[in-house]
Formats: C-alpha cells, sequence, structure tokens
C-alpha cells in the first residue's frame, strides 16, 4: 500500500464511527482513491487535501450497513463540493452558488415572488450554510451526501424563507377556557352543564386522542390546527385528496364518539343531557378540536 | 440516524412535503410530529409552500426591455417599454396611463403600500460627455421633491432605479391635468384663481423645503376627483431639457401639439438648453440664470394669467399685459408684478402673492369664512363656494362638518327640543350645542394634526394618515347619527340628550395609531368592503342609541349588524358589534351581556382588535361583579383585562373602567374596605383625564359613596352623593337616568342614617324620574328595585301590611326577570320575610326564608356570591328567637356568620356577629356571647373608625349581656346610649319596645331612676299590645314589671 493510500485509509477510520476489519481497509483503499479522483474531476482541480475529505467522507458514512454501500449511496462531489465551499475555497463558493443557490432562488419565489425577498433570503442562507456562529458549526458540514446537495440547499433556504415569512407568534394571553367557552350558546343550561362539564370534557377528550393512531391525531392536527388543506395532506401521504378526505373523516367521528363515551362515563349524564351538551360541542367543534389538538 | 426525539431538518419536511420520504423517514415523522408542536407547524409551512404554484421565473426576470427604435414617434426616443404584469422592484406593473417628453407613466401595485401607484419610468438619459452624472443628479433633486408633502403635491413615495432607467413612484392621482380641466368648460374667473390658489401653496410649500419645480405649468398640474389641485414633477424638468434636442430639431412637435400658441423662435431655441417649457420660462432663466423661487413665480403667473384669458401673456411687441373680461383689476395687478422681467420686481414669495391674491380674489368670501356658523343663509352661501374650490386637507374647514353639525342643525335641534314641549328644553339644548360645539371643534383639530403629520411634516405615511382619517371620518358619522337621534328626541330623551353628547367616542383613540393599525384590515374587494363600511355606518347609529340611553333600541338594532358581520366574516367589525350589544345589555341588567361580551371579546381578539376586546372584558367584570354577582369571574375577568390592556400598551380610560369595575365588585360584597383605595385610584385617573365636574366621575363617586355607607361612614356617603347629583344635573340636567340612580342611592344612605320619611322622598323621586323618561313602569328592572325599596322604607316605617304589598309584587317581578339565586330575588324575598315576621306569621316566614336559603345553593353552583345569601339564616334567627326556640336561633345566626367570614364580608359580618352574639346571649350563653359582641364591636371600629360609638342594634346587645352577666351600671350606659341613638330615628316604638324594657330592667337593677324605668316599660307594652302573638314582648312580663315596686 503506497503512502498516500495509507494516509487516506488512516483519515477516513478518523473521522468514521464504525470499526474497520483489516479485509475493508484493504478494499477500502484503492475505492477512497478512485473517489478522490473523481471528485477533483468533477469539480476540476483539487480542492481539498485528500485526506480531509477521506475523514469527512468517513464522518459522513454511516454504520450499519456494508460498507462498500454505504459508500457507493453517497453523494461524493457534493460532499466534496460543500466541505470545500465550508473551507472558504472560492472557485467552491462559486459552484455552490450556481449549482446549489440559484436554484433554490426559484423555489423561495413561491414563498414570495419578489427579488427582494429572494435576495434577502439567499443572503441569509449564505450565512448560515457558511458561517459559524457562536454556538453550531456551519450548517453545510452537516450535509451528508444522502441526496443531492442541491436538493438539501433548497430546504434549507425554504425554511428560512418560511421563517421570515411567519409571522411573529402572536400568542393569546388567555387559556383555552376562552376557546371553550366559544362553543357558547345562549341556553344558561346548557350553559351550566357545560361549565361543569369541561374538565371532564377535556379529560375526555385527550384520552380519546390519545387513543387515535399518530398518522390520524397528525392528520386532524394538521388538518384543523394547521389548516392544510387535504390536497396538501395527499401529497404527504401520496395518496388521492378524497382519500385523505375520508381518513380525516373517520377519525374525527373516532375522536367524538370515543370522547361521547368518555364523557358519559364521566358525568354519568343522562342521554339527553348528553345530546344536549354534544349539540352545543358539536357546534363549533372544530374550533374546539383545534384548541385542544394544539395542547394535545 | 437521529432518533424519533430531535427536530426535523429542512431536507427531512421537504422530503415529507413533496411525498417523496424514505420508509424510515415517514415512521419517525410519524412518530415525531405527533409530539412536536413546532415541527407540524413547519411541515404545514412546507406543505403550502410546495402547493403553492410556481412563478414564471423567467417572466419575472425580465425587467425592462429596452427599446430605441429610432425614427419612432416623439416617444420612442429612449423611452421604456414595458410589458403589463412585469414585476420591477417590488412593483407589479399594471395599464399603462400614458407618455409624455419625459416617458411613460404606468399604474402599479405596490405591495408595501398594498395600493394601486402611478409608476414614472424616464427615458434613459445619455450619459456622454459633460452630462455625466446626470441621472445621481436627477435622482437626488427627485428624492428632494419626494419630500415634499402638501395636499397640494402630489406625494412621491419612491425614487429609483431599475438598471438605466429612472423610475418615480408616486401617488396615482385619478383625473386630469389643470389644463384640460380648464379647457373642458369655460369656468368663472374666480374658480380658476381658487384652483391656481391651491397649486400655488403646494408650489409655496415645495418652495418652504429648498425645492425649485423649474417646469410649473399648467399641464404639471393635475386635478383629482374632489377638484382639488395637486402640483406634481417637481425637478423633471431637467430630463426633458438633457434629451431635448432631436425633439427640438424636430420643430418641438410636444409644444406646437400643446395649445396651438405662437411661441417667439427664439424661445424655442433656448429651450434646448435650460429646463423648462417655452412661455413659461422667465427671462433671467433663459439669459443663464439658474432656476429658482421667482422664476417658479413668473412660470406660476403667465399659467395663471393663461387660465384667465386664454392665452398667455403677449409681448409687450403685442401690446403689452391687458386685462380683459371680468378680472378685477387688484387681480390683474398682481399677476402683472409676478411677471416683471425683473426677478427682484416681483412678489418677495410665492406665499406673499397668494396672499395678496387671495384678498383680492376673495375679499368677501374670507368675512364669510370668519362668521360663519351664524346664519343659516351664510353658510349655504360658504357650502358652494366651497364645494366648487374644496379644501385642502390640513386646513381648518369648518364646513367639513356641514349637515353633520352645524348651526342649521344646531337650530334644527333648539327647534325640535322645544317642540316637544320638555320642561328644561332649552337649557338641554344649550349643554348638548355646547358639548357638540367642543366636539366639532376637537375632531377639526383632530383631522388637521392628522393630516398634517402626514402631509405636513412627513413624519407618518400615507397609510397611517388613512388610518386616522378614517377613524375620524367613522367619527364624524357617528357625531351625525348622534344628532339624528338627538333631532328626533321626544319628551323623554331631551332631557337625557346632555349625556347623549357627552357619549360620544372619544377622538383620541384616532391619534392612537398603534390601535388602529392593530385591527385586521378590512377586506379588499371593493363590494365586500361597501357591506363593511355600511354595516359600520349601521353600527354608528346603534352606538348613538346606547349612549342615548335607548338601550333597547341600541339592542335591537345592532342584532342585524351582528348577523352580518358574521356573514362577512370580518372580525373587528364582528366584536364591535357585539360589544355594543353587550353594553346595552348590561345597562339593561341583562345577565345574559356576559356571553356577549364574550363573544365580543372573542371576535375582537381574533381580529386583533385588542383595545375593543379589553372593553368587552372590563364590561364583563362589571356585569359578574355587580349585576350576577359572581365575584370569582369578575376577578377572572379583571385579571383577563389586565393582561390586555398590558398587551395593548395601556389606556388609562379602559385602566380606570376597569379598576371602578373591580371596585364594584368588591363593593357589592361588602369589602368597602379594600374598594376603597381603588375607588381613590379611579376617581384620581378620571379627574386627571376628563377634569373635576366631569359626569363621567359620577359612577365612581356613586360606587364611593356607597362603599362608605356599608362601612358604618353615612354621612361622609351623603356628601359624595351630593356631590354627584350635583355634577350629573349641571352636566345633563335633572331628569336622566343617572340622576335617578344618584337619587336611588341617596335613599338608601338615608335609611341607613335612620332618616326614614326623607329615604322614601328620595326613592319616590327616582321612581318618579325613571318613569318620566322612559314610560311607567320602564326600564323595568331599575322599577322593579324602586318599588322593592320603598317597600323597605314602609316597613322600617312600620307599615307592614303596605310592606308587605309592595315586597310581594317586587318578588314576583324579579322572580320573572332574574333567575333563581339571583341577589335580587334574596333580597327582596328576604325584606318581605321580614314583613311577615313582624307580622306574626312565623311559619311562613320560615317557609319563605327556607325557600331563599336553598336558592343560595344554585347561587354557590353558578358561581355567584353576595353577603345578601347571610340574611335568610340571620332572620331565620329572629324568627326562632320570637319563637322561643334560642338553640336554632343560635346555629341559624352561626350559619350566616360563617358564610359571610368566608367572603371576607367585614361590614355585613358585623352585624351578623351581633345577631349571633344577641341569640347566645338568650340561649344563655353569656360568655360565649360576650365574646361575640365584642368581636362585632372591634370590627365596627375599625371599619367606621376607632372613636365611632357603636350603632343602636350592637350597643343594645352588648348592653343585654352586660345586664345577664350581672353588670347593670354597665348595661345602663351601653342601653342608655343604644336607646338615644333610637330615639333620634324614626324608628317606631314597636322597634324600641325590646331596648326600652332591658333598660328599664337595667335600672331596677341598678337601683337607678325608677319613675323612668316605669315609663319605659309602659311605652313597651303600648307598643306590643297592638301586635299579635307571639309578641316581641310577652305582655305578661311587661304586666308584673309594672306591678313590682
Amino acid at each position: 500500500m503506497s503512502n498516500l493510500t495509507s494516509e487516506l485509509v488512516a483519515a477516513f477510520r478518523g473521522g468514521c464511527a464504525r470499526t474497520l476489519s483489516p479485509d475493508e481497509e484493504v478494499g477500502l483503499a484503492p475505492v477512497l482513491t478512485e473517489l478522490v479522483a473523481r471528485c477533483e474531476q468533477a469539480w476540476s482541480g483539487p480542492w481539498l487535501k485528500p485526506g480531509d475529505f477521506a475523514a469527512h467522507l468517513g464522518l459522513h458514512t454511516p454504520a450499519g450497513e456494508p460498507l462498500g454501500d454505504a459508500l457507493a449511496a453517497l453523494c461524493c462531489e457534493d460532499l466534496y463540493l460543500a466541505l470545500a465551499a465550508v473551507e472558504g475555497h472560492r472557485a467552491a463558493l462559486e459552484a455552490l452558488e450556481a449549482t446549489a443557490l440559484v436554484p433554490a432562488g426559484r423555489a423561495v419565489r413561491r414563498v414570495e415572488d419578489s427579488n427582494a425577498f429572494v435576495d434577502e433570503v439567499l443572503q441569509l442562507t449564505r450565512l448560515r450554510l457558511l458561517v459559524e456562529d457562536s454556538t453550531r458549526a456551519p450548517r453545510l458540514m452537516a450535509y451528508a451526501g444522502r441526496g443531492p446537495l442541491r436538493r438539501w440547499a433548497e430546504a434549507v433556504a425554504l425554511g428560512v424563507a418560511l421563517s421570515l415569512k411567519r409571522r411573529p407568534e402572536r400568542t393569546s394571553p388567555l387559556d383555552d377556557a376562552v376557546i371553550a367557552a366559544a362553543l357558547g350558546t345562549h341556553d344558561p343550561e346548557l350553559e351550566l352543564i357545560r361549565h361543569r362539564s369541561r374538565p371532564a370534557f377535556r379529560a375526555a377528550f385527550a384520552e380519546a386522542l390519545a387513543a387515535l393512531s399518530p398518522r390520524d391525531r397528525n392528520l386532524l392536527r394538521l388538518g384543523l390546527v394547521q389548516g392544510l388543506g387535504v390536497e396538501s395532506l395527499g401529497a404527504l401521504h401520496q395518496v388521492h385528496a378524497s382519500t385523505v378526505s375520508r381518513w380525516m373523516a373517520k377519525a374525527r367521528d373516532a375522536l367524538l364518539e370515543s370522547t361521547r363515551e368518555g364523557l358519559a362515563r364521566r358525568l354519568a349524564l343522562n342521554t339527553s343531557q348528553l345530546d344536549s351538551l354534544l349539540r352545543v360541542l358539536d357546534g363549533s367543534l372544530d374550533v374546539s378540536l383545534a384548541s385542544l389538538l394544539k395542547e394535545g | 440516524m437521529p432518533d424519533s426525539a430531535s427536530h426535523l431538518e429542512e431536507v427531512e419536511l421537504l422530503d415529507l412535503a413533496d411525498g417523496v420520504p424514505s420508509q424510515a423517514l415517514r415512521e419517525r415523522a410519524e412518530a415525531h410530529l405527533d409530539a412536536c408542536a413546532s415541527c407540524r407547524e413547519a411541515l404545514a409551512d412546507f406543505l403550502r409552500i410546495r402547493a403553492a404554484p410556481a412563478p414564471d421565473v423567467h417572466h419575472a426576470r425580465t425587467v425592462l426591455l429596452v427599446s430605441e427604435s429610432p425614427g419612432a414617434r416623439l416617444s420612442a426616443s429612449g423611452m421604456p417599454l414595458i410589458a403589463q404584469g412585469t414585476l420591477l422592484g417590488r412593483y407589479v406593473v399594471l395599464e399603462r396611463l400614458g407618455a409624455g417628453g419625459m416617458g411613460v407613466v404606468h399604474a402599479a401595485y405596490d405591495p408595501s403600500l398594498d395600493r394601486r401607484i402611478g409608476l414614472k419610468l424616464l427615458r434613459t438619459l445619455p450619459e456622454a460627455g459633460g452630462t455625466g452624472g446626470m441621472t445621481e443628479r436627477l435622482l437626488r433633486e427627485a428624492q428632494a421633491a419626494a419630500r415634499t408633502r402638501h395636499p397640494h403635491v402630489v406625494t412621491v413615495h419612491d425614487v429609483g432605479t431599475f438598471g438605466d432607467v429612472v423610475f418615480i413612484a408616486m401617488e396615482l392621482v385619478e383625473g386630469g391635468t389643470l389644463r384640460q380641466h380648464l379647457r373642458a368648460s369655460p369656468r368663472p374667473w374666480r374658480d380658476v384663481v381658487r384652483l391656481y390658489l391651491q397649486a400655488g401653496r403646494g408650489l409655496a410649500a415645495a418652495h418652504a423645503a429648498g425645492v425649485v419645480h423649474r417646469d410649473f405649468k399648467p399641464d404639471n398640474v393635475l386635478v383629482d376627483k374632489e377638484g382639488r389641485a395637486r402640483v406634481t414633477d417637481f425637478g423633471l424638468a431637467r430630463v426633458e431639457s438633457a434629451t431635448a434636442t432631436p425633439i427640438a430639431s424636430r420643430g418641438m412637435p410636444r409644444i406646437g401639439a400643446g395649445t396651438g400658441d405662437s411661441v417667439s423662435p427664439s424661445l424655442a431655441n433656448a429651450a434646448t438648453a435650460v429646463a423648462g417649457t417655452p412661455g413659461y420660462i422667465a427671462p433671467e432663466v433663459l439669459a443663464g440664470a439658474p432656476a429658482d423661487a421667482r422664476s417658479d413665480q413668473y412660470a406660476f403667473c403667465v399659467s395663471l394669467y393663461e387660465g384667465l384669458h386664454g392665452q398667455k401673456p403677449p409681448s409687450p411687441e403685442q401690446g403689452g399685459l391687458t386685462n380683459r373680461g371680468a378680472v378685477p383689476r387688484a387681480v390683474h395687478a398682481l399677476l402683472v408684478r409676478g411677471l416683471s422681467p425683473d426677478p427682484g420686481a416681483r412678489h418677495a414669495s410665492m406665499a406673499a402673492l397668494l396672499d395678496a391674491l387671495e384678498k383680492a380674489a376673495f375679499p368677501v368670501f374670507s368675512k364669510k369664512v370668519a362668521v360663519a356658523g351664524v346664519g343659516a343663509g351664510l353658510l349655504a352661501v360658504a357650502a358652494t363656494v366651497f364645494a366648487v374650490m374644496s379644501t385642502p386637507p390640513c386646513a381648518e374647514d369648518p364646513l367639513r362638518l356641514v349637515g353633520v353639525w352645524d348651526a342649521d342643525r344646531k337650530a334644527a335641534l333648539l327647534k325640535a327640543f322645544q317642540a316637544t314641549g320638555a320642561p328644561g328644553a332649552l337649557p338641554a339644548h344649550e349643554a348638548v350645542a355646547r358639548a357638540l360645539d367642543a366636539y366639532a371643534a376637537s375632531w377639526h383639530d383632530s383631522r388637521r394634526q392628522a393630516c398634517e403629520a402626514t402631509r405636513g411634516r412627513g413624519s407618518q405615511s400615507e397609510a397611517v394618515m388613512d388610518l386616522r382619517m378614517n377613524c375620524l371620518e367613522r367619527r364624524r358619522r357617528e357625531l351625525g347619527a348622534l344628532t339624528d337621534v338627538l333631532l328626533t328626541a321626544d319628551r323623554d330623551s331631551v332631557a337625557s340628550a346632555p349625556e347623549t353628547a357627552q357619549a360620544l367616542s372619544p377622538l383620541s383613540r384616532c391619534a392612537d395609531v398603534e390601535a388602529l393599525s392593530q385591527p385586521v384590515p378590512p377586506p379588499e374587494r371593493p363590494e365586500v368592503a361597501a357591506r363593511v363600511k355600511a354595516a359600520y355606518a349601521k353600527l354608528d347609529e346603534a352606538r348613538a342609541r346606547l349612549s342615548a340611553d335607548r338601550w333597547q333600541e341600541a339592542v335591537d338594532r345592532v342584532g342585524p349588524i351582528v348577523t352580518e358581520a358574521e356573514a362577512l366574516g370580518y372580525k373587528p367589525l364582528l366584536g364591535e358589534a357585539l360589544l355594543v350589544e353587550g353594553e346595552a345589555r348590561a345597562m339593561l341588567r341583562d345577565e345574559t351581556a356576559t356571553m356577549t361580551l364574550r363573544r365580543a371579546m372573542l371576535a375582537s381578539l381574533a381580529g386583533r382588535d385588542d383595545l375593543h376586546a379589553t372593553e368587552a372584558v372590563v364590561h364583563q367584570v362589571y356585569i359578574d361583579g355587580e349585576v350576577a354577582q359572581r365575584p370569582d369571574q369578575a376577578k377572572v375577568h379583571a385579571e383577563e383585562a389586565r393582561a390586555l390592556l398590558e398587551r395593548a400598551g395601556g389606556n388609562l380610560d379602559l385602566e380606570a373602567r376597569l379598576l371602578e369595575s373591580q371596585a364594584s365588585s368588591l363593593v357589592q360584597q361588602s369589602r368597602s374596605a379594600e374598594a376603597m383605595p381603588l375607588l381613590q385610584q379611579t376617581l384620581s385617573l378620571q379627574e386627571r383625564l376628563y377634569g373635576k365636574d366631569s359626569p363621567r366621575l359620577a359612577r365612581g363617586l356613586l360606587l364611593l359613596s356607597t362603599a362608605l355607607r356599608k362601612m358604618g361612614r353615612s354621612e361622609e356617603a351623603l356628601v359624595h352623593n351630593l356631590r354627584t347629583q350635583a355634577l350629573l344635573e349641571a352636566a345633563y340636567g335633572p331628569d336622566h337616568p343617572k340622576v335617578a340612580m344618584v337619587l336611588n342611592n341617596r335613599g338608601s344612605t338615608l335609611m341607613e342614617l335612620r332618616r326614614y320619611t326623607e329615604a322614601r322622598d328620595c326613592i319616590q323621586e327616582s321612581l318618579a324620574r325613571y318613569e318620566r323618561m322612559y314610560g311607567p313602569g320602564q326600564p323595568v328592572r331599575y322599577v322593579i328595585g324602586l318599588r322593592s325599596n320603598l317597600g323597605a322604607v314602609a316597613f322600617t316605617l312600620g307599615h307592614y301590611a303596605e310592606a308587605e304589598r309592595l315586597l310581594r309584587e317586587a318578588l314576583t317581578m324579579y322572580q320573572a326577570q332574574f333567575p333563581p339565586g339571583s341577589t335580587y330575588r334574596v333580597r327582596t324575598g328576604n325584606n318581605l320575610a321580614l314583613a311577615i315576621i313582624n307580622q306574626g306569621r312565623m311559619q311562613e316566614a320560615l317557609t319563605l326564608l327556607d325557600a331563599l336559603e336553598a336558592e343560595r345553593e344554585v347561587a354557590t353552583l353558578d358561581g355567584r356570591k353576595d353577603p345578601i345569601f347571610a340574611q335568610p339564616p340571620l332572620n331565620a334567627t329572629e324568627v326562632h328567637l320570637r319563637m322561643g326556640r334560642p338553640d336554632l336561633a343560635v346555629a341559624s345566626a352561626k350559619r350566616a356568620v360563617a358564610l359571610l367570614r368566608e367572603m371576607g364580608a367585614e361590614a355585613d359580618l358585623s352585624y351578623a356577629l351581633r345577631n349571633l352574639a344577641s341569640a347566645l346571649s338568650r340561649a344563655g350563653q353569656l360568655a360565649e356571647g360576650w365574646r361575640v359582641a365584642q368581636e362585632a364591636l372591634v370590627l365596627h371600629h375599625k371599619l367606621a373608625g376607632a372613636d365611632a360609638p357603636p350603632y343602636p342594634e350592637l350597643g343594645q346587645t352588648l348592653g343585654e349581656l352586660a345586664l345577664e352577666r350581672g353588670d347593670a351600671s354597665g348595661a345602663c350606659q351601653w342601653l342608655g346610649e343604644a336607646l338615644a341613638q333610637w330615639e333620634k330615628t324614626e324608628a317606631p316604638p314597636l322597634e324600641l319596645a325590646v331596648i326600652r324594657f332591658t333598660l328599664a330592667r337595667a335600672l331596677r337593677k341598678a337601683h337607678r331612676e325608677p319613675e323612668r324605668a316605669r315609663a319605659l316599660v309602659t311605652a313597651a307594652r303600648d307598643a306590643v299590645l297592638p301586635t299579635p302573638e307571639p309578641r316581641l314582648l310577652r305582655v305578661s312580663e311587661l304586666e308584673a314589671f309594672l306591678r313590682e315596686r
């Protein structure tokens, strides 16, 4: 084994979390040499010391699968670019701009279609990717090569764009008693029942919510609290919107039914009282679901 | 691999949102999202973004297409051509409005101002040779011009470049140029002068800011749809002069196409070298001097001359300046001076010229404005003048309130008031007129300030000015609506008119920009916006009813507005509408107000309207504290209100009202000592806000008076009560609901002072005033209360049968109006029980008292608490004593004491302890009785002061106990003092029978004044003899005392 290749293997081992068997080490040497060559060629020119890159590769090679497969699955060229950019190599920065940030800018246009906004987002994204702040390493160091860098950068830029867009949280100083009261009614008797049964209702509701599957819980929350439409939720689950709509209806019914049972059990209400109560609750169920889901 | 506890990374969120996650990610996400709200929110954002259609990136990137096709028409040279829909910076280019010598003008949408603007794109400047830096210079000047904010200057929002094209984003003025305006139809000379006066003011404002126009002419003055003249294109003349050469060489088609005026060739050639339009350029500028304010003045005078005579001033060769037509000589002379070839011979400034011009053209008009408001005829004249002239928004224009509150309306109001035949119509009218005049004056003031902040000082954006103006516009409508209400006043409402006038929403809120900009902006779509606007107008009318104390009318009117607001889904409107409804219901003492107010608060919160939300909560404090007696609820609301106030950045008016409502709840619970500091805070706040004589202090003062009364400081209470009445009557006149309330409260205080007949007179007077205002039996919840109070007076005066009748009536009505457990029912039922007891029907009384105690349980479940609930057990104590069952009496009294102790109701507690002591004494538990009586005494001293003598009942009990404990001389002391106090009152002999007999026994035991003892017993016997069994005292016992010697 030549000096250079043994250095590469040693560097890889240093960065890597797994222990390498002698066989693996032997097999690794030519692979690393080839990878480095491939990357340097891809970006036309060595930007990094081969050892540094090998250590970086070691760092991001996932344990728990055969070494060869793991290395083959990595987007090595992008990892190379990422590391070089963080180290401030000018050509690498330009390449990052052209291959990742410009396309990310197009994605950001969906958040707000204005040049000023896109520029601001990209500037912030550059900062986040490349500059170390007091607590965190440059974000680009966390890019693990498990997907194209372009998509990864797009996601980070979108995150930046969305957090810019997100209005400051308007926390209401009032607790959910307010929202529960919004279920309001003018019937004082019902009002009384509702008032007295609120804790029971909440307990029954929490119990019912806990009994749903995580998928259903998340569907209800994203749909009712975040106000997402069934199309978006369908995209999330890779199913048609009508399927999502059916799932949600089922989840909602299950939630209601089991809340109802829990409530009847807790309050020992007779049927007509329970019906009245649920009528009141059902009247603005979405409001109450939304508020209760938010905390659940 | 990250475990499920770590947050989802952006790329994971993106994969999820795009529906391409790995199985492992999907599982991890499902588990993590279930527990992490922030990732759920982030995912929702990503999902939303990915669902949004991607914009046409290529289109958006196409910034400008600059066409330089030569030989095209005039406008094509270096003119930017831009497709509709193009994005320039933040502006979306809309339709092209026109093209001129210096470039094209497009309408555009500015998302940051959220409005249509005009976007002027200037032709590219030849940067060759010596003109380098032209763009920069132009920008500098345009930016300077942009600083001129004036109602008669078109506002410039932004100046900058896109590539090599200079743009100016300006206010979009719909209308035409002054030249077009004057040409459209012949105008009388005065109208022409008026428009030029306005334009001249704009020019003068620019001069004041150091900006020279360089190209003033009728084409650079726009007339908007309101007929207001606005000067535009400051400093832009240079663009044209810099690019004018090719145009000029082609015979200056622009000028030729203009008016067709003859232009001397020398001028035309000169125009290529200097900025400006030939014919308007001052001679010294043509000769090479720099343009300045005086050359602008020259151009102004040329333009005005042209406007008046239809042509530019002829040169001396053409016969010089002549004055034709009706233009006064004074006006003409001013123009001649302004057109002097020598700049030094012109007017000192534009401002000087304009002032002189205004005087010369409108000598009569100026005088009329000064006296506007005196006569209806004059106003009509002035109004027509103004309709043509229109008004600069920053000027104080007395006519802006014409038809809203003006001399006509004032006179009509007097007529309307007198026509009702109501007594005191004249003073009521005076008070109303004074209040509305003041409101109108401060409205003008507010408007001017709002305007100047933007247009004058430029310290405020147009958007903020719009907010403030909008608010003021609503106040103006409110004023109009209120005047409408007043004009339809009937006999009854004339009296309350002055308060109505006082209750107009304060104008100060229109200056509270932060609060104004909080509510969700109204919908944009014009048809929805129109509905919102209409609903607000209706709401103002409903609020006017509320202010006029026509509570039921307000409720009736606001109902449809609530429905409409719900249909529109515009929360700030819904919140305000429900607030008006809730307030009106609160005044009607309708407990459902609390639900309405809660909805109001929620809607306002949803609409991000913190102030109205706070106001709704403050009213809930009042309802729960005073009407529904749910002190715990009231406390919760008070905390909510405080938090909201904090968030809204504080508001003194609401702060004061909150303190007041909190105090009211405490007073209601008999926790007067705790209420006192709050009340003092309230009153000092309100005095600071409104002055010492403001009727707004009334509620606080009334509460103060009640608190003092409950603490046994009735004399002080009376003083405050009288001050309140004086204050209210000065403001509103005698027949006003609040005055009636004051009278009722005075009745209660007089009762406490045992001045019963005076008390009865007060309460009857109060009742009479209510019924005069609202009709017999109205407003029902107040009238029942007064009847019940009359019953209580009748009782104390010993008219038990009458008392029973009145109280029974009142109780029946209360039962129909209020739910079980309401304190109104309990208080009246309790008094009724007393009347029954004193007529000897013990069992009946006990049954009633039991029923009342049962209502307390309902009340407790309902969260209601009130010291009044201790009264039924206390009265049961009395019954048991009379029936000779002291043990039961002690048990009842203990229940009452426990209840009051738990509530911390100190004032009532002192009385209950006294009752308990008395019962204990009869039950033979003397030591315990003495201890309890001492506690009552300590409490009394704490509340009423260390020197205050015990109230007679307490003195009597202390005396009785002393006697039982064998301290005869101590007993004589306590009882003698108590009896002396009693005898000063109008208490009937029956009330005094017991104490007289006890004192007699004490005297005999102490071997003192035997004759007085006999006299006392005789009086007691005479008092009890006519009453049915079981009597207060056994006649046989009294007889036996008299027989002994």
